[in-house]
This record gives structure tokens, sequence and C-alpha cells, in this order.
């Protein structure tokens, strides 16, 4: 068994009176690419706000790397890429290196500011993403597919040990989402990289991620891809109360 | 002229306290204009209307206060202000702006009934309101250094923490950055800022020095640094015309000053159209060749 990065035990979460998460129990170990799925409200997003400790949750336990949540305070070891990403502001005066370099801001700390060595880091998760030549170019004049890489390059600058991409690929056209799994994917067998990612897209948890949570509400399935992919239809008409199309994506 | 400068105080004065402003009101009013905040400048300016006409007030009933320049009680109102915009902005989370409505009136509202109080207090309200730049003293000069060595330590010490936060305020503090400390310090910067600047251009301008520059730098599609650094630029410029143009034309040195910087918006939104044009029939004729 490898190293355990998130524990939950058996977490609890309700806004105003409205249960959302209940009794969750779930962990992701070191090198795991764990895909969440489940249908809208089913919680997703909650669980992925307690996992980055924007959250605390009403009941149960939460463990990042090896010790309770509260005891956290480098919330830098963890790299996030939300959907929102995709809706700052256009035309924001700003070039693929100042925003990537914004991700070591928390860091480097107060006071401090970027060195030859930061702009090096830029180049170096700018290569790894494959948008090297784009460092210069303004935020706002790239794709939406671009636009996430430099997201994820802003998030892997910290050096995170754990990566959380909460619906990365809505309003991204579907060449570019092939794309960015395939960088996904990289960052996870060539990097080593532990990813957790909330999707919509069923054909992707069936051929991408090594671990899959079903959830609404509660969790109706954690295992493997394989025992999904085979228990698949029966999970998600559970989970999802009813029949649900596989997006097929010819992975 | 150049000898009417060396000759008269009150015209050093001027151009000394015209470039200092000029080159902290874009500084803070990059960060406003990105953050999608730019009224807040309009709002602060109001509210130190009645912190000034308070100033004058306690100046008028109380011998202690009898040396203390009105622009003291001007800057404590618009700190206190600007404490109230990040509660008011927490209070909306998605109709931030409403800050700014609320902020304005009141603001206004308190000046006029304290304005009112004291009978008009036969100050000058249209230097106030309009800005007097010839007037600004020793005492005035002092305050404005101050508050830009302050604001200037502010921006370059945190320059990579506000960046951060103007670009991606959740992912920011989700990495740990104290997004909400930061605000509170940079929105007292920003009431300090617009304090001092009102002796140049006025309350009801002041906000253009903040914006105007920002808005024509942005349409060049620099990086963020260059924007900042050529919002300078064209505040600068537009301060030294502006007080060019009201010397030798004798008019409102404010208003001046505001329509150069218009006018410098113009020639660049222009500019850019007629090099867009100009590479749009150049790309033609290569086509048809």
């Amino acid at each position: 068994m490898g190293n355990v990065l998130l524990q939950m035990e058996d977490v609890s979460y309700s806004y105003h009176h409205q249960i959302v998460l209940e009794n969750v129990t779930l962990s992701v170990e070191e090198g795991q690419f764990l895909g969440i799925v489940g249908p809208n409200g089913s919680g997703k997003s909650t669980l992925l706000k307690i996992a980055l400790g924007v959250l605390q949750p009403k009941k149960g336990k939460v463990w990042l790397f090896g010790s309770p949540m509260k005891d956290q305070k480098q919330n830098y070891n963890i790299g996030y890429v939300s959907q929102k990403s995709n809706s700052f502001q256009r035309d924001f005066p700003a070039t693929v290196q100042e925003v990537v370099a914004a991700g070591l801001a928390s860091k480097k700390g107060i006071l401090r500011r970027y060195m030859k060595k930061d702009y090096l880091l830029v180049d170096e998760v700018l290569e790894q993403v494959g948008i090297q030549d784009l460092r210069k170019r303004n935020i706002g004049q790239l794709s939406g597919g671009q636009q996430q890489r430099v997201f994820i390059a802003r998030a892997l600058i910290s050096k995170p040990k754990l990566l959380i991409l909460d619906e990365p690929t809505v309003g991204i056209d579907r060449d570019s989402t092939k794309q960015f799994y395939d960088l996904l994917n990289y960052l996870h067998k060539q990097h080593g990289l532990t990813l957790i990612m909330v999707t919509h897209d069923i054909g992707v948890v069936s051929s991408l991620v090594d671990q899959v949570a079903c959830l609404n509400k509660k969790l109706y399935f954690h295992g493997t891809r394989s025992l999904f992919v085979e228990k698949e239809k029966e999970l998600l008409s559970k989970a999802y109360n009813h029949d649900v199309q596989v997006i097929d994506h010819h992975h | 002229m150049v000898s009417d400068f060396f000759e008269y105080a009150f015209l050093q004065h001027a151009l000394i306290a015209g470039l200092i402003i000029g080159l902290v009101s874009p500084l803070v009013g990059i960060f406003l204009v990105v953050r999608r905040l730019s009224l807040i400048a309009e709002a602060l300016s109001h509210i130190t209307l009645s912190g000034v006409a308070a100033g004058l007030l306690l100046q008028k009933n109380f011998a202690l206060f009898a040396g203390i320049s009105p622009l003291y009680a001007g800057m404590s109102f618009a700190v206190l202000g600007s404490v109230f915009v990040e509660q008011i902005r927490q209070f909306y989370r998605s109709y931030q702006e409403l800050a700014i409505p609320i902020l304005l009136s009141g603001g206004i509202a308190v000046g006029v009934v304290l304005i009112g109080l004291g009978n008009g207090f036969g100050v000058d309200i249209s230097g106030l309101l309009f800005g007097n730049i010839l007037a600004i003293n020793k005492q005035d000069l002092w305050l404005i250094g101050v508050v830009a060595v302050l604001v200037i330590c502010f921006i370059l010490f945190l320059f990579k923490e506000l960046f951060a936060l103007a670009f991606d305020e959740e992912h920011a503090v989700l990495s740990g950055i104290r997004g909400k400390w930061i605000h509170l310090l940079f929105m007292i910067m920003v009431a300090m800022v617009i304090s001092v600047a009102i002796r140049v251009v006025g309350i009801l301008l002041v906000s253009a020095l903040m914006t105007l520059p920002v808005a024509t730098s942005m349409q060049l599609s620099l990086s963020f640094r260059k924007t900042a650094m050529f919002s300078i630029l064209f505040a600068e410029f537009s301060i030294l015309a502006g007080l060019i143009f009201a010397y030798w034309l004798d008019i409102a040195s404010g208003g001046a000053i505001v329509l150069v910087s218009i006018a410098l918006l113009v020639i660049v939104i222009s500019g850019k159209r007629i090099y867009s044009m100009v590479q749009y029939r150049k790309a033609n004729v290569r086509g048809e060749s």
C-alpha cells in the first residue's frame, strides 16, 4: 500500500440543514488518479472544498499528508484548478508568465520578490504543460484549452503533492479536451503526480483514471477503474437514479 | 513661463505635488481597475468631502483644531470608509458594486449637512470639488510626500500578492494568501491617495486620475508590469501638460489634467484602430498578389 495523502472518515456536510454529504469515507494514495463522478448537486464540489480545507466538515475527520486537516498551514502543497478559471476577465492585462508566477506567491511568502530562479521555474512548468512558446503572450489572447494549461502550470509551479481539478474541461472544445486529458495522463504517468478530478465525463473516467468514486450525497462506489467499468451501468443508475448516457471518447 | 516657475514657490509646490500624485494614483488605480472597483475611488472621494467638512466644523468650533488642516479629517473619513467598503462587499458577494452607491450618497449627504451646519464655512468649496493645485503649501506637500512613500512601499512589497488576488481571488486565497488583510490595507492606501489627490484635481475628478491612465495603457495589451508603468507615464504626462495648459490659457487645472488624459485615451484607441486597419490592408494586398 502506498502512502495515503488524503483520508476522509465518515465525513458529512450540510448547508442550511440540507445534507449534501453523508458519511463519506474515502482515501487517496500517493500516485493515484482518482476520478469523482456524480450528478449535479451530488456534493462533488463540497467534497473538494473539504479536501482543500476551505470548508470544515460538520461531522467526521480529514487527514491530509498524514496529519489532521486543521493542522495544515501550507496550502500550496495542493494544486487547484477550477472550472471557473475559464471565466476570469478576458481583458486582464497579464502575460502567461505573470499568471503562472502568481502560483508561487504564497509559497515565497510576503515581502519576497520573484527572482531569476522563479522565472526559470515558470519556464520549466510551461514546458511540462507544452506551452513554453506562449510565455510572453497575454492570457486573454489564448484559446480556452491553452488557458487551462496555463492554470495547470500555475498549480504545478509550487510543486504540489496533490493536484485537485474541479471539472476542468467545462467550456473547452472537444479537441482541446482530448489534449488536456493527454496532459493529465502524462503528468500522472511520467511525473507520478497524484490527482483528484471531479468530472461529468463518464467516458474519461472509464479510460483515464485508476480509481473511481461515485458520489451522490453518499459514496456509492470507491474502487479501481476496472471494477467500476464492470459494474458501471448498475452503479450509475443507482447514483443518478436513472440511466446515463455514456459519453464515448474513443481513447 | 520658466522664469515664473523659479520665482514663485506656489508653482514649484504645484508641480512637485502633481508629479507625486501622478505616480501614486495609477499605481493603486491599476489594481482597482482590474478588480472592477474603479468606482470605489469615486465613493471614497465623496466620503472625503464629508470628512473635510467635519474638519472645517471642528476648526470653526474648537480652538484645539484651529491649526490642523481639515485634510486630516478628510483622510480619516476616507480610511474609515474604505474599511466599510470591504464590509459591505462581504454582505453582497455577487453585487459588490452596491457598496459604491451606498458610500457615495452617504458621503455627500453627510458633507452637505455639515457644510450647512457651518453656514458654508466661507471656504473655497469649489476648490474642494474641483481641486486647487496652486493653493498647495509646504504642509500639504509634506503630507503628500509621506502618503506617497507609504503607498509605494506597500505596492512594491506586496506586488505579487496584490497581482495574484486581482487576477484570481479564489485561487490566491486557496493557495494561502491572506486576501482579507491585504484588501483592507490596500483600500486604506487607496483612501489615503484619494484624500491627498483631492488637492490636485478635486473630489469630482480624483477617480479620473486613478482610472483614465490605466484605461489608456490597458488598450496596449502589455504585461501587467508594463501596463502599470505606462499608466504612470500617461498620468505624469497628463499632469504636466494639464498644468502647462492651465497656466498658459488660465483655465482650471483639474479640468485641464483630466481633459489631457481623456485626449491620450482617444489618441491611443484611434491609433490602435488605424494600426489594425493598416495591418488588415497589408494582409489583403499580400493575399491578392
